[in-house]
């Protein structure tokens, strides 16, 4: 992997993607932006980024993905946070709503519920599907 | 010699025209091909389900299929009922909201739930259920009772309301995945092709968000989220070998009246002569 492949990686990936936490390394988030740039910088974590990438793996100890997920999606919804219009909807039948602005399921997700682990849940694999983009 | 070449290709011809459609193979082999019966309700966010499901079976049906739309107030037990006997399709379809146990029509009011009649009235035909969790506990329940496939998600179903119903891509991608499937069966496919194309279709409408044309919309990163979530739920049981409308996509018999195939195949005759002796 060189410098020009990690650039098409990263330009492929919508602009808000490009600044969402992706890759850890000593226990710090790498955006894909701040992966290009290291690599660009020729440090020693570029190529341990490279590495990494090329591996298939978004970290170096499963446990550290956790936390990035929940980054990752509170950053994701944090500027609709103001918004009062429900956003996401499902097709459930009970006593729970079926319809959230970002931030009901923001705090679902901050609290674990069914619904928020469906986020949660999905999100590794979402990544990896980023993964494989380029 | 000729002639009696000549007869057995007009035969043919006339066999062709006016085949008749087969009956689906599961259940009691009574239910009549080329049937589809689609509920639609409108109420608490399922318009923008069921208008993307009216538009693609407009886009799709065919003059040799009978296609009955129950919707929004008509999406009620009694018409289902009714319906089912009148018609007796080969496909049933539905959205709704659901849980493990329970599909819902209009106004949230259970249609069927596991354990009761109403599960038995689908023997022998094709269910899909665009709700919630249905594929958890009544799906498995409909095979169980004679349906010939099923298909529906086994956790929460999601999608965008950003927009008005069936205003954008954006709010149709979800249902553009699901729908594929009763898309794939008008056109005449089998049921594990169709659920094929529904799986093509996810990925098809994911690339869209994440690396497409639609990479950059506002909500991209939501709406490719909630199509991958619905993706993993999707769940298929039953058997795949199955062509519920084989008169679908203009293509094998074409179920044609007698007074269209007899001209049809003197006319054919006639030019075929026509050429011959010219």
């Amino acid at each position: 992997m060189n410098a020009a492949q990690v650039r098409a990686w990263v330009e492929k990936l919508a602009k808000r993607e490009q600044d969402l936490p992706f890759f850890i390394i000593d226990g710090v988030a790498y955006t894909p932006k701040q992966f290009l740039q290291q690599v660009l910088s020729g440090t020693n974590i570029g190529t341990r980024l490279m590495a990494l990438k090329e591996s298939g793996k978004l970290s170096q100890l499963a446990g550290d993905q956790k936390s990035v997920i929940l980054l990752r999606l509170k950053l994701l919804l944090q500027s609709k946070l103001g918004q009062q219009k429900p956003l996401f909807v499902t097709l459930v039948n009970g006593v729970g709503p079926k319809a959230y602005t970002a931030a009901q399921l923001l705090d679902e997700i901050n609290r674990g519920t069914p619904v928020g682990n469906q986020w949660i849940n999905n999100e590794a694999g979402y990544m990896r599907k980023l993964l494989e983009v380029g | 010699m000729c002639f009696q070449r000549l007869k057995q290709w007009l035969k043919k011809l006339y066999d062709w025209l006016t085949e008749e459609p087969p009956v689906t193979n599961g259940g009691d082999g009574k239910i009549p091909a080329n049937t589809f019966l689609f509920i639609e309700p409108q109420q608490h966010y399922l318009e923008y389900s069921s208008k993307v499901i009216h538009d693609l079976i407009a886009a799709n049906k065919n003059a040799s299929q009978q296609v009955v739309e129950l919707i929004g107030a008509d999406a009620n037990e009694a018409k289902i009922k009714e319906a089912l006997t009148s018609l007796n399709p080969a496909v049933f379809s539905g959205t709704g909201h659901g849980n493990y146990t329970t599909y819902t029509v209009e106004c949230t009011s259970p249609f069927m739930k596991v354990g009761d009649p109403n599960v038995q009235l689908f023997k022998g035909r094709v269910v899909h259920l665009n709700s919630c969790e249905t594929a958890a506990d009544l799906g498995p329940a409909l095979i169980s009772a004679g349906a010939t496939a099923y298909v529906g998600s086994n956790e929460s179903f999601w999608f965008y309301t950003g927009d008005p119903a069936n205003s954008t891509r954006a709010v149709q991608s979800p249902f553009l995945c699901e729908w594929q499937f009763d898309v794939s069966l008008l056109q005449g496919k089998t049921v594990a092709d169709a659920r094929a194309d529904m799986v093509a279709k996810y990925e098809e409408e994911l690339a869209y968000w994440v690396t497409g044309d639609g990479k950059n919309h506002p909500d991209a990163g939501e709406i490719a989220r909630l199509i991958n979530i619905n993706k993993s739920i999707s769940v298929f049981l039953g058997e795949g070998q199955t062509t519920p409308s084989p008169g679908g996509g203009g293509g094998g018999a074409l179920s044609v009246p007698p007074e269209v195939a007899v001209p049809v195949a003197f006319g054919a005759t006639f030019a075929f002569l026509w050429m011959v002796l010219h």
